[in-house]
């Protein structure tokens, strides 16, 4: 069979009609908008804040003046931070 | 109201909704098969629209339809790539009642559920590229800019699906 011309084709494809929209649509909309998380808390940047703040604070004890010279494998970042600030 | 709805204003983006939400769901339809996932896409192109706003901004030159246009394609691929396959079986169901005379009805639903099944059968990118040109009047350029391709590349898809359709629908000649 021969195939269509453009316009045929054109002409032809004027036969399917899409449906027309639901109403109610810009509600989903403002629904989707709303229940979206805000963009700071997208892409893991709240993690990726706390994991600074922790390594900041590790490196603030490390270069602390009153930090013991050889510290026990069982410091934690409390007695560390609590020694750099004179503590025990 | 663009500029307004890109400032922030949300009666001004529910203004641009009710414009845009006819053609953007129809395409969406086109590309999907399925009301209901045309919905869903067109809503969540939406929602990117007036979420990503500020980042529109940023386009020198770039026109919103086509970029609404963009955004309901790549929300229309997320959702087939979740479900895999368009669902032809669907085809015919979500059709408006075209008038009162049923014989002429039912050969109109047919005559659509042909047409639309050759459609689905292309790939995805020539099935956006003619649903573009055929039911929205877009140039290669602005297809070009909605796929995010050449305009050669959309020529290329859409000389692609034009031989593919003419080859199928040849026995519906008028």
């Amino acid at each position: 069979m021969k195939p269509l011309s453009d316009n045929e084709l054109s002409a032809v494809l004027a036969a399917w009609r899409a449906p027309e929209p639901p109403t109610g649509l810009l509600e989903g909309v403002w629904a989707r908008v709303d229940a979206r998380p805000p963009a700071w808390y997208e892409g893991g940047w709240a993690f990726r804040f706390a994991v600074l703040c922790v390594g900041l604070l590790w490196l603030v004890a490390l270069a602390a003046p009153n930090r013991a010279v050889a510290p026990h494998a069982s410091d934690s970042l409390v007695v560390a931070l609590a020694r750099a600030g004179g503590g025990p | 109201m663009i500029a307004r709805a890109l400032a922030g204003d949300r009666e001004a983006f529910a203004r641009v909704v009710e414009h845009y939400q006819r053609p953007l769901y129809q395409f969406a339809y086109r590309l999907l098969g399925d009301a209901s996932l045309a919905q869903d896409a067109t809503q969540e192109a939406f929602a990117r629209a007036w979420i990503k706003r500020a980042s529109f901004r940023f386009r020198p030159g770039a026109n919103y339809s086509t970029w609404l246009y963009r955004l309901a394609r790549n929300s229309a691929l997320d959702l087939l790539r979740k479900r895999r396959e368009v669902p032809l079986e669907g085809i015919g169901r979500d059709r408006p009642d075209p008038g009162a005379d049923a014989a002429a009805a039912a050969q109109l639903a047919e005559l659509g559920a042909r047409i639309e099944a050759a459609i689905a059968a292309l790939p995805e990118e020539q099935r956006a590229a003619i649903a573009l040109a055929e039911y929205e009047n877009r140039s290669a350029r602005e297809i070009a800019a909605i796929l995010g391709c050449s305009t050669r590349a959309a020529e290329s898809h859409l000389y692609r699906a034009r031989q593919a359709l003419r080859a199928e629908l040849a026995d519906l000649r008028a």
